[in-house]
């Protein structure tokens, strides 16, 4: 035994360090800060199926990406490396691939590719875009699967005009009958952007229309205007209308609203007016909601008026943050808002409400809590309010 | 079994004096490094707080607490590292080669050996897996060591505190040692295959010689090939057909038949055809 002393301490040493360090850091909990949704009024049932999707930063790390409920926060070290990989997709793109696997198999692109009802799941995406090799073999790759019989149509269509744009988006996918609307950024190659509209017959499988809705430099004084895209509060739902802002080029500024009727290509743009002023955060059908600092709007735009006002929970200034606060974050779920707001940090604390779109009444009121106090450096940034798995 | 054993220690034995310079010169150079780095920083704090009159707090908010991130990713951290993942690389070839070098060419000895030439094969493997994870080892053994150096040498209001877990799992770290158990499996299983090819393309030269480069070359880029299939596929195709875990399992499948093929090989080479 003496003489193999060296085989012996190597493999014990081994064994003993790397075993303690994955049994501990299967026990401990990261030592990341434990956080959950604490009621402050309201009925606590509707939060329930609540999911907040956040990064903790302490310090100058890359962070740990957390989910947040009423229960408590799990955070993704915690997670199996199965788990993990798995996760690695957007939650709805995950349930979908879940729930539709062969269909979903080999497709890429954002959850704006998708667009999902009772019985159809449609997606559409542009193919053969790289850096690498010129763009001329741009195509759409289109997809469409009728979740009744699991017949899907596929196919793929040239972009038209493709050798002028070295980047297509797709920023929104719609679907009536056999119509699946294409709503598109196309960048073009002088360095300008447009928003195109492009309709696809599903049974012929080709291009019927094509339709360049808005475009930047169209606007006289501002030739580099830049045109953003206010996202759907459920960006796989069916929408009415598509809109977008007509940002000033630094994109501080809006300088109104266009707002399009897929159903009828009709076109309008809304002024800014005394009404319709703040941030924009998000639409769901005709409404349109806005932040004003202190107050959540609701706009209906096709009868141009306010049809709710939903003050804010007063939000903390006084540490003299010159910073403008960061916007609340929105999510509506057919007649519930889900509100959070309040700056990440430690600062102020984060808020989430659940108001009822209709009344403008607070259903329920609670706030993000950790047990032990965070680290001076740490904060929790929230990007997406998720209802249900 | 026991010749096994013996072969291992013995091929340890050899580089044991070198192997623990390697250790040495880590512990000492990240040491320094912590001790470098947390002087310059409070050089600097100093120099702010007491010179330019600026509150603790407001330097912080301007410079950053320091972490220490700020060491592991500094030259001093990465250079240790370095060195010893390329000493062990190259005593890869060092470990085949040192054999045939010198007066009474020791492949002899050790080709004449009463045992299965496989085990000559599988202890220098062994042994090469077992001195990398001694490494790691090692650097998990002192990263608290230096969390505690760190945590002594700057004051609590200057820096922000983060755990061995933490520090591991913010950066580049997280290669060596990966979040969980499966995956240092897979990180370290990965590694035992690149060295069994490695081990078999030096074979092919020590039995063919120049002819031997060549083919050991291709033997290389064949197995490359072979286990980074899927992924070139997705480059060709440019789409994705598996899903995430899909590829997990057919990249094990695959590191499993290169692995073993490569053993395969070697054991033929040095049964069959090897030159001394």
């Amino acid at each position: 035994m003496k003489r193999y002393w060296r085989l012996i301490v190597i493999v014990t040493v081994v064994i003993l360090t790397i075993g303690a360090f994955y049994i501990k850091s299967s026990l401990a909990a990261g030592n990341y800060p434990e956080f959950k949704i604490e009621k402050i009024s309201g009925n606590e049932r509707l939060i329930n199926s609540v999911i907040l999707n956040g990064n903790y930063t302490a310090g100058n790390s890359m962070g740990e990406s957390v989910k947040v409920t009423p229960d408590g926060s799990e955070y993704n070290s915690n997670q199996s490396f199965i788990e993990r990989i798995q996760g690695l997709y957007n939650n709805k793109i995950y349930r979908l691939q879940q729930e539709y696997r062969g269909f979903m198999r080999g497709k890429t692109g954002s959850i704006t590719s998708y667009f999902e009802e009772e019985e159809t799941l449609a997606y559409a995406e542009v193919i053969n875009q790289s850096v690498r090799i010129s763009n001329n073999d741009m195509e759409f790759d289109i997809a469409v699967l009728n979740k009744e019989n699991d017949e899907t149509i596929s196919f793929t269509v040239p972009v038209p005009n493709r050798a002028m744009y070295t980047q297509v988006y797709v920023e929104d996918v719609q679907m009536t009958d056999d119509t699946l609307k294409v709503v598109t950024r196309n960048f073009s190659k002088d360095g300008g952007n447009a928003i195109y509209l492009y309709s696809f017959d599903i049974m012929k499988q080709e291009i019927n229309e094509d339709e360049r809705v808005a475009i930047t430099g169209e606007n006289e004084n501002n030739a580099m205007n830049h045109l953003g895209m206010i996202s759907a509060s459920d960006q796989t739902a069916a929408q009415k209308y598509i809109i977008f802002s007509k940002d000033s080029p630094d994109g501080q500024d809006v300088q109104g609203y266009i707002v399009y009727n897929l159903e009828t290509g009709e076109q309008r743009t809304l002024e800014p007016s005394q009404d319709l002023s703040g941030d924009a955060l998000a639409y769901d059908n005709e409404y349109l909601y806005f932040s004003t600092g202190n107050q959540i709007v609701q706009y209906n735009i096709e009868t141009d008026e306010i049809t709710a006002e939903i003050d804010l929970p007063s939000q903390d200034t006084s540490n003299g943050d010159m910073q403008r606060n960061t916007l609340p974050m929105l999510h509506v779920d057919s007649d519930k808002m889900y509100l959070l707001t309040g700056n990440p940090g430690k600062k102020t604390s984060q808020n989430i409400a659940v108001i009822d779109t209709t009344t403008g009444e607070t259903l329920y009121n609670g706030q993000l809590t950790s047990k032990k106090p965070i680290d001076q450096n740490g904060a929790l940034h929230i990007f997406d309010i998720q209802i249900g798995s | 079994m026991n010749r096994f054993t013996k072969l291992v220690n013995f091929e340890l034995s050899r580089f044991m004096k070198i192997y623990l310079m390697l250790i040495a010169l880590t512990i000492i150079v990240q040491v320094a490094g912590v001790i470098v780095k947390s002087n310059e920083y409070m050089a600097r704090a100093d120099k702010a707080i007491s010179e330019s009159m600026i509150p603790v707090a407001q330097f912080v908010e301007q410079n950053g607490a320091i972490t220490f991130l700020d060491f592991a990713r500094s030259l001093w951290f990465m250079a240790s590292i370095g060195i010893c993942a390329a000493a062990l690389i190259f005593y890869v070839f060092l470990i085949w080669y040192r054999d045939w070098v010198g007066k009474n060419t020791f492949i002899y000895r050790l080709l004449m050996l009463p045992t299965n030439r496989l085990n000559i094969y599988l202890a220098k493997a062994i042994s090469i897996v077992l001195m990398v994870l001694g490494l790691v080892s090692v650097q998990l053994i002192i990263l608290p060591l230096e969390n505690s150096v760190f945590k002594w040498m700057v004051p609590v209001d200057l820096r922000s505190d983060m755990t061995v877990g933490q520090i591991i799992n913010g950066d580049y770290l997280s290669m060596l040692i990966p979040r969980t158990f499966t995956e240092f499996i897979l990180h370290y299983g990965a590694g035992f295959m690149a060295v069994s090819v490695l081990f078999t393309a030096i074979l092919f030269e020590r039995s063919f010689k120049w002819k031997g480069i060549i083919a050991g070359v291709g033997y290389v880029i064949i197995s490359v090939i072979i286990f980074a299939l899927p992924i070139l596929s997705t480059i060709f195709l440019n789409k994705n057909y598996l899903y995430p875990l899909e590829l997990v399992g057919l990249e094990v499948v695959l590191g499993v038949i290169v692995t073993a093929m490569s053993i395969w090989l070697g054991n033929f080479l040095l049964t069959k055809k090897v030159t001394v």
